[in-house]
């Protein structure tokens, strides 16, 4: 690079030429380009969005994760009643469930234990209540009943028993909750 | 909870850590290539063609070629040095096609009213300068924008590679794809016909 600079009579023309200006593009310019470029694949662009996310700032995590909430939504059903009714069966199924899982792990005689907090006649009240339910729904029950023992089946058809009151409710509540709504 | 990422602001990246971002997809990354080099490549292109017109076309050709290729672009070359040499093909390309060998600084050859010849003559911009230093200033900016305008386009290029943009001697002969030894003669002569042009003036 030196020997640019000894030429003595070059020397200030090498430094004028330094001092030269450079000249400005249109405004326009960039957009120009970036509009005639093919930016790589739409995954890649918004794994580097993440980290650079110089335009578009508004609502970058909204706008991610919107395909998530879109296929989580897929799985509530939409109305209000419909919501109650699906949270009441699922909390009645959810304490069944654990009331069989602790009867199976502590092997207890539901029998004896619902006996010992209702009496004997509450006992009684279920074993014919059981006999009397419907020959299909029976059936099926009585099919894991057989299965899993007495105080297992009884526990399941607690469980139908309380979802379907609880539903009800659910239901009864949402139209009263739609009935003040109109 | 999760731990959040720091990443460095785009303006503080290399060359080549903004291609490689790039190279991933990033929009940021492609204009921050163009906010890099939009200025040199263009003032480089206008200085060859001396046509605005012109200028800003091959410009965008230049930079629209480099951006969709930036797959094909090798970390162990200097990222200028490929987008200079896009630009100087391309430039000198179009002056053997338009068998434009050396340019007026009075306006474009093509010019044929006193508007078109204005519009295509070259100003030289001067920067905090007292009136009368930014009047010689001016004076030999315009001057030597002129004496650069009159060399052959090969030593346009090599000239003003080595002294607006400061390239090496070997940068230079990568970018417009010629011998070390050419290029050094051909910057030999062009300061030569440069100093003999601007003789006058200085």
């Amino acid at each position: 690079m030196t020997d640019d600079y000894s030429d003595e009579e070059f020397a200030p023309i090498a430094a004028a030429m330094k001092r030269l200006p450079y000249f400005e593009p249109p405004s326009h310019f960039a957009d120009s380009v970036i509009a005639r470029v093919n930016i790589a694949q739409p995954a890649r662009v918004a794994v580097a969005r993440e980290s650079y996310p110089v335009r578009h700032r508004a609502a970058p995590l909204q706008h991610e994760s919107a395909p998530q909430m879109a296929r989580t939504a897929a799985y509530f059903p939409r109305s209000l009643p419909a919501r109650i009714a699906a949270v009441a069966l699922l909390a009645s199924l959810s304490v069944t469930m654990s009331a069989v899982a602790l009867v199976a792990m502590f092997q207890m005689d539901l029998f004896v234990f619902v006996a010992r907090v209702f009496g004997e006649g509450t006992i009684a009240f279920l074993a014919s209540l059981a006999a009397d339910v419907g020959s299909a729904a029976a059936g099926t029950v009585a099919g894991s009943a057989a299965t899993a023992g007495t105080a297992s089946g009884l526990a399941v058809i607690g469980s139908f028993a309380a979802g379907a009151i609880a539903a009800t409710a659910g239901l009864r509540a949402a139209a009263s909750i739609n009935r003040k709504a109109a | 909870m999760p731990v959040a990422r720091v990443t460095p602001p785009l303006e503080s990246l290399s060359d080549a850590a903004v291609v490689a971002l790039a190279q991933t997809g990033a929009e940021p990354a492609y204009r921050e290539i163009l906010t890099r080099y939009e200025r040199p490549v263009f003032s480089l292109i206008f200085r060859m063609v001396r046509d605005r017109e012109t200028a800003e076309d091959l410009a965008q050709e230049t930079f629209i070629k480099v951006l969709n290729n930036l797959d094909r672009y090798s970390p162990e070359f200097k990222f200028s040095s490929w987008l200079f040499k896009i630009a100087n093909n391309l430039t000198i390309d179009h002056l053997r096609r338009r068998r434009i060998d050396t340019i007026s600084i009075e306006g474009a050859p093509d010019a044929v009213t006193v508007e078109s010849a204005r519009a295509t003559s070259i100003a030289v911009v001067s920067q905090d300068q007292s009136p009368l230093e930014e009047l010689e200033s001016r004076e030999l900016g315009t001057a030597i924008e002129a004496a650069i305008a009159g060399l052959r386009p090969e030593y346009r290029a090599c000239i003003l590679l080595r002294h607006v943009e400061d390239r090496s001697y070997e940068e230079i002969a990568e970018i417009v794809k010629l011998p070390l030894g050419t290029v050094k003669t051909y910057i030999h002569r062009a300061r030569h016909e440069l100093r003999a042009a601007l003789g006058e003036v200085r």
